[in-house]
């Protein structure tokens, strides 16, 4: 199956799948980690008779990078959930290809707001400092899962608006009567 | 103003096709224009709901799901369930009711049941000359069993949202969840009955010795659900505890009992469900943050004023909270739908007098029901990938099983409370 990053010129393309491997190493990673981590907290306490020391506080910061950049990954994918009543309406193939346009210039335009908030977010913690707020026992700043937060954003952002330009140029294909279909806008996971 | 702007906002974009978390940040944007609220304060909303160790049992769910999906894990349920019906008329179809119910319980996911009870099933019906169509929509319709049987990731959200005692929320849905198999049964041998050509297995087996082999293959699978629920009923584990436990056993399942997993599977496994993670529970993010602002800005009193000017009779009432709760549940997956509803009707339906863990299973219902209706209906269009079934096919079986067997089943557990209470009660007073 053709990715985005297939559609991408080729200067282009490698950086953007490296960077998405990289995603997916710490994705591979982390979701292992998150598996395992609630097990040792049975064997710790039925098995060692003891306790994982404060395992949440280093836990739920890792947990929003799972989130948000498995969320990025899922918007490289294009395979985040939607209900696309529309696109099962329309006949037409090119006010099929105009929709889908329409759709991920939207959508890009939401995520740049969301990036815009996540940075005023960042902006408002980073002001605390050195007084900023912290966990309990580990003292993690709260700054950590917000990176995340702010940084699945922004990969949101960016793989959106990669989108918006293969859905611009399939478009404008089609209204050169080119067969500018890709092949990439079709791996969503629908509702 | 607000309230109608939200609730037209969020229809057009849903419609139209934007993913789900950024319709709800599309909501947002509108609350953050018209409302009288700190922007800055959005995200970190989102970050004080989600960052709690409860939720994450719906990572670990969906982990877990995943890696029983790949592990192969469905093929021996699928075996054991055919022991009890396979040798009669419209029994291996029956078979597949009682599967998709013992996947649900372990998967705890419509789409994670109907996938894998589908996709093993659908060759053995379609060899057995049972009928595309309906064999494909009764698999669909069986589907959401998954989000009745007990442990469901669904219940687990709602009782985190409401504060309500988990068990209690997992037992509520138990009981429709039986009837809703007894009523798709029930359909399922009164449409065949008449149908000819469907072969009978033929296998001289007796019904003892296969009981053993079958069940002694299944076991592994099937302990799943023990270990969650004894874990979490015995009061062993927490819930979440409870999932981590699961996704460790479902490891060594699947690489060396069903050898579904391999090295490079369980790394694939692993990426599908981190992608999968991040895709709901940033959706969940963004409802969270929306539901708290749309609180902020009284919604949920203002849609109890609303229904109750409409009429304040506890049956009119629960009949138009059903309605809405249909139409939610045909337009969103079962995670962001519940959220909503269980935001803006629960104040509703607990000012006419229903308990909150009565709510609990009649929303179970109405989305496992959303999800399998027309023209929506996600789960219908996976089924037809699935099963390989068209949709035109499917279409009418669908109907009879959502009006003989889901609608039976969603006003008995509406208007009985019994059916839903009964078991919470009985266990927990």
């Amino acid at each position: 199956m053709r990715e985005l990053a297939d559609e991408m010129p080729d200067w282009m393309s490698p950086a953007l799948k490296s960077m998405v491997k990289v995603k997916v190493v710490c994705l591979i990673a982390s979701t292992f980690v998150l598996g395992i981590t609630f097990f040792m907290v049975v064997v710790f306490r039925y098995v060692l008779k003891s306790d994982l020391f404060a395992y949440e506080e280093w836990l739920l910061p890792t947990c929003f990078w799972i989130y948000f950049l498995g969320s990025a990954v899922g918007t490289y994918e294009d395979s985040q959930i939607r209900a696309d009543i529309l696109a099962s309406l329309i006949k037409n193939e090119r006010l099929k290809l105009l929709r889908k346009l329409a759709v991920t210039v939207i959508e890009f335009v939401i995520t740049i707001i969301l990036v815009y908030w996540a940075v005023l977010m960042l902006i408002d913690e980073i002001a605390y400092y050195p007084n900023w707020q912290t966990t309990i026992a580990l003292e993690i700043p709260f700054i950590v899962p917000r990176m995340g937060i702010a940084i699945g954003l922004l990969f949101m952002a960016i793989y959106s608006g990669l989108h918006v330009w293969v859905h611009s140029r399939a478009y404008l294909g089609s209204l050169r009567g080119s067969d500018g279909m890709t092949s990439s806008v079709d791996n969503r996971r629908d509702l | 103003m607000l309230i109608i702007g939200c609730i037209i906002l969020i229809c057009v974009l849903l419609l139209a096709g934007i993913s789900v978390p950024l319709a709800f940040a599309g909501v947002l944007i509108l609350i953050a224009m018209f409302g009288d609220h700190e922007v800055a304060g959005f995200l970190p909303t989102g970050h004080w709901k989600l960052n709690t160790v409860v939720i994450l049992v719906v990572p670990l769910f969906i982990l877990a799901g995943d890696i029983m999906q790949r592990g192969r894990i469905a093929a021996p349920i699928v075996e054991f369930a055919g022991i009890f019906f396979g040798k009669i008329k419209g029994g291996l179809s029956a078979a597949s009711i009682v599967a998709s119910g013992m996947f649900g319980a372990v998967s705890g996911s419509g789409a994670a049941t109907l996938t894998c009870i589908g996709s093993i099933m659908m060759p053995h019906l379609r060899k057995a000359k049972y009928p595309e169509g309906f064999s494909a929509a009764l698999l669909v319709s069986a589907s959401p069993l998954g989000l009745l049987i007990p442990p469901s990731a669904a219940q687990l959200i709602y009782a985190w949202l409401t504060q309500q005692s988990v068990l209690k929320c997992f037992l509520s849905t138990l009981v429709p969840g039986l009837i809703l198999m007894v009523f798709l049964a029930v359909v399922n041998f009164f449409v065949l009955r008449k149908v000819q050509g469907i072969e009978l297995s033929t296998s001289s087996e007796s019904f003892f010795s296969e009981l053993r082999s079958k069940s002694l293959n299944a076991l592994p699978a099937l302990m799943m659900p023990v270990i969650i629920l004894g874990g979490i009923y015995g009061g062993i584990m927490t819930p979440t505890e409870a999932a981590g436990v699961a996704v460790v056993y479902a490891i060594p399942i699947g690489f060396w009992v069903y050898k579904g997993l391999t090295l490079k599977t369980f790394a694939e496994t692993l990426r599908h469900s981190a992608v999968t993670i991040g895709v709901v529970m940033v959706m969940l993010f963004m409802v969270l943050v929306v539901s708290r602002y749309l609180v902020f800005e009284d919604i949920p009193t203002l849609a109890r004023d609303f229904v109750y000017s409409v009429s304040d009779n506890p049956i009119i009432v629960l009949l138009m909270v059903n309605l809405v709760m249909i139409l939610i549940g045909m337009l969103m997956d079962d995670f962001s739908g519940l959220i909503l509803c269980a935001t803006l009707l629960l104040p509703i339906v607990t000012g006419v007098g229903m308990d909150p863990i009565h709510f609990a299973a009649v929303l179970g219902v109405n989305l496992g029901m959303g999800n399998i209706t027309p023209p929506t209906a996600p789960l219908l269009y996976l089924g037809s990938r699935v099963t390989g079934a068209p949709i035109e096919k499917m279409l009418m079986p669908t109907i009879v099983m959502i009006v003989f067997a889901w609608l039976p089943t969603l006003m008995l557990t509406t208007f009985i409370p019994d059916i839903a209470l009964w078991l919470p009660t009985f266990f927990f007073g």
